[in-house]
């Protein structure tokens, strides 16, 4: 999985971007078209203004020539209307096409992160990504919104002055030509460098959203140990660095736009200079070179507002960039082509299996031979950080084993559709995880179709309607992400419905009772009697009463099964288990 | 409805659209006057600009008539020449008013973003119970971005105005009838501008709350992905994500409509001046009251008014926007912040001298909870009511309770998380909320249930409260808390970072680092709020020891649902919905209060389960 890219990659990557952005507008291509169109004719519904007043003051001034000028300035005041006209037709257009392509590239990124693999999720923050889906949305929506339609109509004006320059004289438009090779070389280096620059910039501007995402989740710890002042420090160093990022852009640009400026002058005035010198011989007209330099001078307000925009395009440009590095992040899950669903019913069988985080770390777990029937209860047990969590998600399939293989009624996990296997094996965490909604929302996660009566009855299979009982509006109550009105222990009960609301095949509590008090506990505990029953349940605890209950207990030290039997035959092994059973029960003798 | 009353109607609603948008205003003004230099400075060198931009035809103009059509080949090299110096006069103010303008804006931005996370960061943790991250997020970023883009094109905009009202005033000695005429439009260019600021307001509002929404489900989504994956949730997810984006959509296409519908009409009024001008000055010039020349002439000043008022007119469609922003930032920096420190505060009251440093021998406090009652919110119900009870100090008591009792809220009242409602909080005979709040978190160690690591290393993490902790001083922490063997066996050690491009720990390893963390700032008051909930047995044993040890001659507040935990206590504190139903010793309650008895046989009652 490549999460950063190096500065060689960025022009593999810029192509990739233009094909992309290509592919979002392809299926809008006939308004694309007409707007195309009507941009022509505005453009040229602006060129021919100053031609019209330029006839009027030749032809339309002095004594009973006022028919001329009325005339012209009814052809004005018309071709104003139909400038108008043509630009509203044109901006909606642009507009529209624009905002749908952010709207299904923000669908497309969006969904496309939420089906990465856990594994990009430990490496990239969540500011980070934040930042993808916000402000760099920004960026190309202020280009969508004010330049796109100003830069496109400038660059069609610069052009058209250009053809026009070229038909009425070549060899003035030859002497214009002169400035134009060290201005591509000049281009070329801008191009490179301020590209890379908002490549830098958008970088930042994730690093401080990061900065800022961790300091509000973790605002509780901050404010505990009294850190705000170090904590801002550190936010202010991401936020300066930013501003310097902004600035080196600005400075990049600085050595270029006024150049093009100046040389835009200067042309004029080699015109006039070279014309000069031409007209007194005789080579060209007077009249052309008047005319050229007027025309020359509607190259500018081109030049102008294209400089004007041309940081907006790099931001978006540069934007689009980085929005493409997430989507081109594979989910490190392996690939299978035609993916079965997942089986109704099946026995896991894990064979040979090791897993490593990442290929530098020892493995997490190594030699797993296990073997769950369908409908068993199994638990697993072993000190922190034995590798239990691990071997749980590797039999949902939140990663693939490093080696060896786990199948799932005979059919391997990684042939099984994804999504399927998601439905089928819930994992109940360790901390009750909320979203802003209702408590009903957060219930329905899982089954968003099921109504407000499952969602009660979910809560009852569990026991937990008591608990929920005191909130002011029932399972109505609106909740939030941080919120202290549920308790620890509340939060998790919600969690806990969730997964009763979805009835999984596979139900995988990861921890899942810890943090409730005893009441509590005991609560779930019965539940699970009842949850157990027409699936496989796997859990994970601390609580030795919680596994002991279990058709089959798996000792796991130090990433390996040190033992497995029922909680008898453990005690009466005298090994690992026996050894966290008497401390268990020295704790809550 | 009376004619009366619809005006005052009208006067009440104009009144109320002033309110709303005074704060997004008083915001932006202060901005600017925070970095006034760099603000005068794009100012100036944008009329440089302006001018020599202006300048430029004109002179070329002159260099036509008097080069070309009547001088020699010299002449007309001569006037290129001074082209060419305006052209570079043109280029170095149109660079150096490109940096202070961009430089200024970016600043301004810089200083605001850094305001709104300091002043988040002083805010009562009550705000954060209802605050989105996505949502701040998204006025750190987006409406951010929206005001910073205001200032890029403020000082040009001012310059542009200036330079109008310049080259009016010539017009107007040129002559006084024509420059009226050429102002005729400004009036509908004024209509026009104050119509579409009125539709503009509300739908940028839309559009930036809309943003926020967006940002808000994918940081819980990205946060939470564990859940979203766990509970099968990512189709839904992904289905919100949709109903998102189709809401930006529909309010950035109705925000780009408006835009659409009367910015051609902003951009095309300003050329409507020289229309007039030809028409009206045609009119003379047949009268023969105005020769050719001069109307010529005032015609190129009038053309000059063009690009500088279309200029003005693109300023008018950011500025709602901008303002919309800036409304929604000042929404946060209005917020004032709950918890403060009182006028005079006091120290915290403490009979040890302050260089103590032996982790393992620290000194308490008394603390004494009088009457205290606490809810929430004003109005809603008390999550506790009259708690009355003292602890000595170095006492070390369990909170014991169902979930919901309360016991945790109650904690979180010790370093002032949220104020009480009610009653009063002593420290040593000190009402907690006299204490400098610094001071009082510095003395407080919290344990929390929920353990937040920062992207740093594990060192890092575990010196977060005192960063001028040697090594050894961590390592020493650690080993009190049962962590140092397994930091040992990471891959790097105590230098392994966590969290970002990190390796995950689990639930027990997290709270082993919480552990240390506290314990190395030497807290005169350790609060662990269910601290050990994800230890395993043979772990919680080891540190159950270590907190007996650490807790020896602190103030000790253990909030626990084993019996291994309670028993350390010196008083059990017993909680139920809300209230202090009885404390006294762990035998005492068992002996002679029933209905611990009861809740103490529920924990024991593995034998049954």
């Amino acid at each position: 999985m490549t999460v950063e890219f190096d500065s060689e990659e960025y022009s593999e990557l810029k192509l990739r971007t233009a094909a992309e952005l290509f592919k979002l507008f392809q299926p809008y291509k006939k308004r694309l078209i007409m707007a195309f169109i009507c941009l022509l004719l505005f453009s040229a519904a602006t060129l021919a203004a100053p031609a019209l007043i330029g006839y009027a003051i030749d032809n339309g001034l002095g004594p009973k020539k006022g028919k001329v000028l009325i005339g012209v300035t009814v052809i004005l005041i018309v071709l104003m209307g139909l400038a108008i006209l043509l630009s509203r037709i044109q901006s909606k257009i642009i507009a529209n096409l624009g905002e749908m392509g952010l709207r299904d590239l923000r669908i497309k990124l969006f969904g496309h992160i939420m089906s990465l693999s856990l594994t990009f999720f430990t490496k990239m923050p969540a500011g980070k990504l934040v930042a993808r889906m916000t402000s760099d949305f920004d960026a190309m929506e202020d280009l969508v919104q004010q330049g796109l339609v100003i830069f496109v109509t400038s660059a069609l004006l610069f052009v058209a002055t250009l053809v026009i320059l070229a038909v009425m004289s070549w060899e003035l438009f030859l002497v214009t030509l002169i400035t134009l090779p060290p201005l591509i070389v000049l281009s070329r280096w801008f191009e490179k460098k301020s590209k890379a620059a908002y490549l830098q910039v958008r970088e930042r501007i994730g690093n401080t959203l990061t900065s800022l995402q961790e300091g509000i989740s973790g605002v509780k710890v901050i404010q505990a140990f009294g850190r705000q002042e170090h904590t801002v420090a550190s936010f202010s160093t991401k936020n300066q660095a930013q501003l310097k990022a902004n600035l080196k852009a600005i400075v990049i640009s600085i050595k270029y736009f006024p150049v093009l400026e100046t040389t835009g002058v200067v042309s004029s005035a080699m015109i006039l200079g070279v014309g000069g010198v031409l007209v007194h011989d005789k080579v060209v007209a007077i009249g052309t070179v008047v005319a050229f330099i007027l025309y020359l001078n509607s190259l500018y307000n081109p030049i102008q507002q294209m400089s004007q925009l041309y940081s907006q395009l790099q931001s978006a440009g540069a934007a689009l960039t980085k929005v493409h590095e997430i989507l081109n992040v594979t989910s490190d899950l392996r690939v299978c082509p035609n993916p079965v669903i997942m089986p109704k019913t099946g026995d896991f069988e894990l064979k040979d299996v090791i897993f490593r985080y990442d290929h530098q770390l020892p493995p997490a777990v190594s030699d797993i031979n296990l073997t769950i029937p369908f409908g068993d209860h199994v638990a697993f047990v072993g000190p922190t950080g034995a590798g239990k969590s691990t071997l749980a998600k590797l039999i949902c399939r939140f990663y693939d084993p490093t080696d060896g293989s786990i199948t799932y009624g005979g059919v391997p996990l990684d042939q099984i559709d994804e999504s399927s296997i998601r439905k089928a094996a819930i994992v109940v965490p360790q901390e009750g995880f909320l979203f802003s909604g209702t408590i009903e929302d957060n219930i329905k996660i899982g089954k968003p179709e099921a109504t407000s009566t499952e969602v009660i009855e979910a809560l009852e299979s569990i026991g937990a309607d008591l608990l929920l009982s005191d909130l002011p509006d029932g399972i109505k109550t609106y909740i939030y992400e941080r919120g202290s009105l549920l308790s620890s222990g509340q939060k998790q009960l919600v969690s806990l419905a969730r997964a009763a609301l979805a009835n999984p095949k596979v139900l995988i509590l990861d921890e899942a009772t810890s943090n409730l008090d005893p009441f509590s506990a005991r609560i779930i505990e019965e539940a699970l009697d009842k949850l157990k029953l027409g699936r496989t349940l796997i859990v994970i605890a601390h609580r030795l009463n919680t596994a002991m209950k279990a058709n089959s207990i798996i000792v796991i030290d130090d990433g390996q099964i040190v033992e497995v039997g029922t909680h008898d035959q453990l005690l009466l092994n005298q090994k690992k288990y026996a050894e966290l059973f008497s401390a268990w029960e020295k704790n809550v003798a | 409805m009376s004619d009366s009353t619809n005006k005052k109607l009208q006067k009440n609603r104009k009144v109320a659209d002033k309110e709303f948008l005074r704060p997004g205003f008083a915001l932006l003004r202060n901005a600017v006057f925070r970095q006034l230099k760099y603000f005068l400075g794009a100012l100036a060198s944008g009329l440089v600009w302006t001018v020599a931009k202006i300048l430029v035809p004109l002179v070329l103009e002159a260099a036509i008539n008097q080069g070309i059509l009547r001088g020699t080949a010299l002449t007309a090299v001569k006037w290129a020449l001074v082209i060419a110096v305006i052209g570079l006069i043109q280029g170095i103010a149109s660079g150096i008013r490109r940096y202070l303008a961009f430089s200024n804006a970016y600043r301004i931005e810089t200083d605001l973003r850094y305001r709104l996370f300091a002043h988040l960061q002083r805010l009562h943790l009550g705000y954060f119970d209802k605050a989105q991250a996505g949502q701040l997020m998204s006025r750190a970023a987006s409406d951010l971005e929206q005001v910073s883009n205001l200032f890029v094109n403020l000082p040009i905009t001012i310059a542009s105005v200036i330079t109008v009202i310049g080259t009016f005033a010539v017009m107007l000695y040129l002559s006084p009838l024509l420059a009226i005429f050429s102002v005729l439009p400004l009036p509908i260019f004024f209509v026009v501008a104050k119509k579409f600021t009125k539709k503009a307001g509300p739908l940028s509002a839309d559009l930036q709350q809309e943003l926020g929404k967006m940002a808000t489900l994918a940081e819980e989504s990205i946060v939470g992905i564990r859940a979203v994956k766990g509970f099968a949730a990512q189709d839904e997810t992904i289905n919100k994500g949709i109903e998102r984006a189709e809401g930006i959509y529909e309010k950035a296409l109705k925000f780009a409509f408006n835009n659409a519908n009367f910015n051609p009409i902003l951009n095309t009024v300003p050329a409507l001046s020289p229309i007039i001008v030809l028409l009206y000055g045609g009119y003379l010039v047949s009268q023969s009251r105005l020769s050719v020349g001069a109307l010529v002439a005032f015609l190129s000043f009038v053309t000059m008014m063009v690009g500088p008022l279309t200029m003005v007119g693109f300023f008018v469609t950011l500025v709602p926007r901008g303002n919309a922003a800036a409304v929604r930032i000042a929404e946060v920096l209005n917020q004032s912040p709950i918890i403060l420190d009182a006028h005079h505060p006091k120290i915290f009251p403490s009979s040890v001298p302050e260089n103590e440093t032996n982790l393992l021998n620290g000194d308490g406090v008394s603390v004494s909870f009088v009457n205290v009652s606490f809810s929430y919110e004003s109005g809603s119900r008390n999550v506790l009511e009259k708690i009355d009870f003292s602890v000595e100090s170095g006492e070390t008591v369990a909170i014991v309770g169902r979930s919901g009792s309360g016991k945790s809220t109650l904690v979180k009242l010790l370093p002032r998380f949220y104020d009480i409602t009610d009653g009063m909080i002593l420290i040593n005979g000190i009402d907690l909320r006299e204490i400098k709040l610094t001071d009082l978190r510095k003395n407080v160690g919290f344990v929390f249930e929920d353990t937040f690591l920062f992207s740093d290393t594990v060192a890092a993490n575990i010196s977060f409260a005192t960063p001028d902790a040697d090594m050894e001083s961590i390592k020493a922490s650690a080993v009190i808390s049962n962590a140092d063997k397994f930091i040992g066996e990471l891959p790097e050690g105590y230098q392994t970072m966590l969290g970002e491009k990190g390796l995950s720990l689990s639930g027990g390893q997290r709270q082993r680092l919480a552990l240390a963390r506290a314990i190395l700032t030497n807290p005169k008051i350790l609060v662990l709020d269910d601290a050990t909930s994800a230890v395993d047995p043979q772990n919680e044993n080891e540190i159950l020891d270590a907190i007996e040890n650490v807790s020896k001659n602190r103030t000790t507040f253990i909030i626990a649902h084993r019996v291994s935990s309670i028993s350390l206590a010196n008083r059990v504190a017993f909680f139920d919905k809300g209230k202090l139903i009885a404390i006294g010793t762990h035998d005492e309650l068992i002996k002679n209060f029933v209905p611990y008895g009861q809740y103490i046989g529920s924990l024991s009652s593995k034998g049954d389960l």
